[in-house]
């Protein structure tokens, strides 16, 4: 037994001495092939998954027997040309060099169908759409009156008007609405029998509330107002450089909240507040203007030179972005200032680490969540990645895919632009109804519009029926569920 | 060589190497574990190298160890039927009986021919070393039995199991070593069972421990050692000679076969360095192996694999568990280890020392049975297991005292202190390190991606090489399974298709045993190690329905 186990040992043993070397080169690309002089060739790879899955693949014109996803190994160096094909889909095609022991990867290649599915989901017409930012509602405008203002459930897919059949307001005109991120709390402002009127509408109630708030307003029309959670407690309005806080259950102002803020921005269940110097921070609920520095230093005056009002918005725990009045985009990472101006908005991705914002005809992609560390002197931050230069007049845009893909409503045509290194390619979805919006969500996959000829509402598959990419549920998502609790 | 093993007293440089010893075995599964991930950080290309490297050394070692475990259950298998008091006696009248073998072929069994095979090389190699073995008649066995708490029922069975070798009955003396600090009610019964068993051996002695004795901690081995003595004096009033003696070491829980004495005496009969050697069966843990939850017969199972497969390296065996041993030589020891709870391992190596490297453990083509740990509810038993597994991989306390050992050592070669030392390390190391490693490196590659390694061909290959021999090793663990149905006992009651599929299915719970129950006992066993945080023993929770 003992000299059978020894001669077993030293099988195994040599068996491992030769296998070992012999796979570590194969894992590190190296094959054996007469294509080459010396017999052995480092390869590369090329790694592609696609959604749907299961598409035909060509590489270099030759076909290949593996369907998406795959990897393509044993590659040697040079250029291919990629196609991905398959049937009601349109095809894919990418140019890549491959270099030895590299791997090129292709993981979020999203096939568009040939001929997209549409759906109408309300057979009226509409002028235009909102959506309500963080939640499942879309307001439908027929017309500024606000008896033709509906809510639109695109979760449920269901309808109804904002305004309860029979209410005094029906000849009431919009001028303005405000909305807060993640709620579905709306403020109208609106004209009434020659009156200026302030209505709070809870839209997730089965029938939409409507309250009328205008004697907190007696100062007029603030210049921001926001709020936090689903069915607030309090708003707070600017008004040049002072803050007032509104209690909505007891229909009382507080009128100097803070005072000498060049922005604001909530968090949380606390206000932050932005001054020449200092960033403070108070809780909603503070009966005195207790307030907390959090910040302090002369570098503030300098970052925030620009006059006027900024909006400050947490698109995370850490990373908070300051918006001002001139379209500059300021963040708290390194370098800080990241657009001088110009910036129309942005849309943070689902895990609030992203942002796609738009000027007119750019686009640009700023990842707050990269941080490699680099042998430089200087501490590296986000860079900007202009994703598009040559747009027309954008006005939206909205990550799609796990932030892979980006869909941007350029004028009255959505487009949608993959975000991979190496690959922009740009493709055309739908047309809108004249200067209308449009929604899109990750969390159905589906594209809102208006249908361009009759102005119904419509929407589309953008993601195949099934699949949906939440995603990491969101850090505002979880957030604003605790506010909510 | 005369040397103490023991870490109890030591002062300077030995204090020193000893400190030293304890810390390796620690610091080195720490380092293998945490460092694996450090390096997947820091230099992702080199871990996966080593990842794949290892994986390959891990997939082939599985093999190589699955078809020695077949082998070694053929051998078992083999000596199925060996009737050991016909080759005792034939041993008493060697000439003779190796003519009348020599006529024998075996018949059409292979299995006969084989066993016949080697028994006739084994007569070959006795009547060449001309150190011909007492006879049977002449040769007597010590069992010791330690108690403690385990129940008087359990011990009923043990000594019934021993009273089951009728013929050789009479030349063995039980000593039942009951702890004096167990219940006045327990000790009333082991009492009793003396009483009602006594007339079936040669005696069957009760020897209480006292507690505390100075220079011995609360450890088995104390209790063992001391009826051991007792014994010893009751051998010289009947003038027995020591070096006629095999002196066994049971578990309370253990149960022989009625061949199982047989078996032991034919080994110690013809092994020509008998008084120079242990005698190791092969323990498995089968008496309630169906009355304990699924995971805790998982456990057992591969525990008693892992001893199938150590008894074909005889060379490497270490005492484990039950065994037995040349009284003489336990004598001139000193008896076993008394402040080291793995005693049984502990005796091997006090030996080896002792005789300069001129000892060695002989496995017995024979199984002994004893209880898997239950505890009642499941997590008392996990908890119980943890505990006993905890104990089992404390024999890292050799560790350092074996190398102590070998450092001051003339006699004992170079080679052969390095080929068990390093057996030794290795085996505690890879007990601990091992499972988490393998948890761990299927993870790496997500560590790693999102850097630049993940644009390489490397990330991508060991990712699909790790796929490759993760699903080849289910292979290995298969024929586990096909031989655990082999090998395990009938069960008791009949079971539905439901309960068998479940039993099937219990082996998926091999990852988390090898990580829970097996790895991280051993890490923590090491880590007290290293920060010299003694264990004291602790008897494993056991259940029987008898």
């Amino acid at each position: 037994m003992l000299i059978l186990r020894k001669i077993l040992f030293y099988i195994f043993a040599s068996v491992y001495l030769v296998l070992c070397p012999l796979i570590i080169l194969y894992a590190l690309g190296y094959i054996f092939t007469p294509k080459v002089e010396e017999g052995f060739a480092k390869t590369g790879l090329i790694h592609l998954e696609t959604l749907p899955e299961g598409a035909s693949i060509s590489i270099a014109n030759k076909h290949s027997a593996e369907k998406t996803p795959a990897t393509i190994r044993n590659l040697l160096a040079g250029k291919y040309e990629i196609r991905i094909s398959l049937r009601g889909y349109r095809p894919w095609i990418q140019k890549v060099v491959v270099e030895p022991g590299k791997a090129v990867a292709f993981d979020k290649v999203l096939l568009i169908r040939e001929r997209l599915q549409k759906k109408t989901l309300i057979q009226e017409s509409f002028a235009n759409l909102f959506p309500v930012s963080g939640t499942r509602f879309l307001l439908l405008m027929k017309s500024k009156k606000i008896k033709d203002f509906f809510v639109f459930d695109w979760k449920s897919e269901a309808s109804r008007p904002l305004l309860s059949e029979g209410s005094p307001l029906e000849d009431a005109e919009l001028s303005r609405f405000y909305m807060s991120k993640q709620s579905p709390f709306v403020l109208l402002q609106v004209k009434w029998n020659n009156a200026v009127k302030f209505l709070g509408c809870q839209l997730d109630k089965e029938k939409p509330e409507i309250k009328d708030i205008s004697r907190l307003f007696l100062k007029g029309e603030p210049s921001e107002i926001r709020w936090e959670g689903g069915a607030p407690d309090y708003l707070f309005a600017a008004y040049g450089d002072h803050l007032y806080r509104f209690d909505l259950e007891k229909m009382i102002v507080f009128p100097n909240f803070l005072k000498k803020i060049q922005g604001f921005g909530l968090y949380k269940g606390k206000v932050y507040a932005l001054r020449s110097f200092s960033i403070v921070r108070l809780n909603f609920n503070a009966k005195t203007s207790q307030e907390t520095v959090v910040e302090k230093g002369s570098f503030l005056e300098n970052l925030f030179h620009e006059s006027g009002h900024y909006k400050i918005d947490f698109l995370s725990r850490n990373t908070i972005c300051f918006l001002g009045k001139n379209g500059a985009l300021l963040a708290n990472v390194l370098p800080y200032r990241f657009i001088e101006e110009g910036l129309k908005g942005y849309q943070e991705d689902a895990a609030g680490k992203k942002i796609v914002f738009w000027q007119d005809e750019k686009l640009g992609i700023l990842d707050f969540s990269r941080s490699e560390r680099r042998r430089e002197i200087f501490e590296p931050g986000p860079e900007i990645d202009w994703a598009l230069n040559d747009g027309t007049m954008i006005e939206q845009a909205y990550f799609v895919y796990d932030a892979s893909h980006v869909l941007f409503r350029d004028q009255d045509e959505v487009m949608m632009l993959a975000l991979r290194r190496g690959d922009r390619s740009l493709q055309k979805i739908v047309k809108l109804f004249r200067n209308s919006s449009m929604f899109y969500s990750d969390d159905t996959g589906r594209l809102f519009y208006l249908e361009p000829n009759t102005g119904y509402l419509t929407s589309t598959e953008i993601l195949p029926e099934g699949f949906s990419f939440s995603g990491v549920l969101s850090e505002f998502e979880k957030e604003t569920k605790e506010v909510l609790k | 060589m005369k040397f103490v093993y023991s870490r109890r007293g030591l002062k300077g440089k030995d204090m020193f190497f000893q400190r030293v010893f304890e810390v390796l075995p620690g610091l080195t599964s720490w380092f293998l574990v945490l460092g694996i991930i450090a390096v997947s950080f820091w230099k992702p290309i080199i871990s996966s190298i080593l990842v794949i490297a290892f994986l390959l050394g891990w997939l082939l070692r599985l093999f190589y160890l699955t078809i020695i475990l077949m082998l070694s259950y053929c051998r078992l298998s083999l000596e199925k039927n060996t009737d050991w008091l016909a080759r005792i006696r034939g041993l008493d009248r060697l000439d003779v009986y190796r003519k009348e073998l020599s006529r024998l072929g075996g018949g059409k069994d292979w299995a006969n021919k084989l066993s016949l095979w080697a028994h006739k090389k084994d007569l070959e190699r006795l009547k060449k070393s001309g150190n011909m073995p007492p006879r049977s008649g002449d040769i007597y066995h010590l069992v010791v039995i330690p108690v403690i708490k385990e129940s008087p029922e359990v011990v009923r069975s043990n000594i019934a199991g021993i009273a089951s070798n009728t013929v050789l009955a009479k030349q063995i003396l039980i000593t039942v070593a009951l702890e004096s600090r167990a219940q006045e009610s327990m000790k009333e019964a082991i009492r009793q069972i003396a009483a009602e068993w006594q007339q079936h051996f040669m005696d069957l002695l009760v020897v209480e421990h006292p507690d505390g004795l100075p220079g011995e901690a609360r450890v088995k081995g104390a209790n063992t050692s001391y009826a051991a003595r007792i014994a010893a004096a009751y051998y010289e009033k009947k003038h027995i000679p020591f070096k006629n003696i095999i002196v066994s070491c049971f578990d309370a829980d253990t149960v022989v076969s009625p061949q199982y004495f047989s078996c032991l005496t034919y080994s110690f009969m013809i092994s020509p360095d008998r008084q120079r050697a242990s005698f190791q069966p092969i323990p498995v843990y089968y008496n309630n192996i169906w009355e304990v939850p699924g995971f805790a017969r998982v456990v057992e199972i591969g525990s008693s694999f892992f001893q199938l497969v150590e008894t074909t390296d005889p060379e490497k065996l270490v005492t484990f568990s039950s065994h037995s041993m040349s009284f003489q030589a336990l004598v001139e020891v000193g008896y076993w280890p008394v402040d080291m709870i793995s005693d049984d391992s502990g005796i091997f190596w006090k030996s080896y020392l002792y005789f300069d490297g001129e000892y060695r453990v002989i496995p017995l083509p024979t199984t002994l049975s004893m209880d898997v740990v239950d505890a009642g509810a499941w997590w008392r038993t996990v908890v119980s297991l943890y505990k006993q597994k905890r104990r089992w991989a404390w024999g890292v306390e050799n560790f350092p005292l074996v190398m102590r050992g070998f450092m001051k050592s003339k006699k004992i070669s170079l080679y052969n202190k390095l080929r068990l030392g390093f057996k030794l390390f290795e085996g505690h190391i890879t007990w601990a390190a091992l499972p988490f490693l393998l948890t761990l490196v299927g993870w790496l590659p997500l560590i790693s991606s999102g850097n630049e390694f993940s644009s390489t061909v490397l990330y991508y290959s060991s990712s699909r090489l790790t796929q490759i021999i993760f699903s080849l090793s289910s292979l290995a663990l298969l024929s586990t399974v096909v031989l655990s149905i082999w090998l395990l006992p009938k069960k008791k009651k009949k079971f539905s298709l439901l309960w068998n599929l479940i039993h099937f299915l219990e082996w998926l719970l091999v990852p988390a045993i090898l990580v829970f129950l097996s790895a991280m006992p051993a890490l923590d066993a090491q880590t007290r190690l290293m920060f010299n945080r003694r264990m004291e023993f602790w008897v494993s929770e056991k259940r029987r329905l008898l």
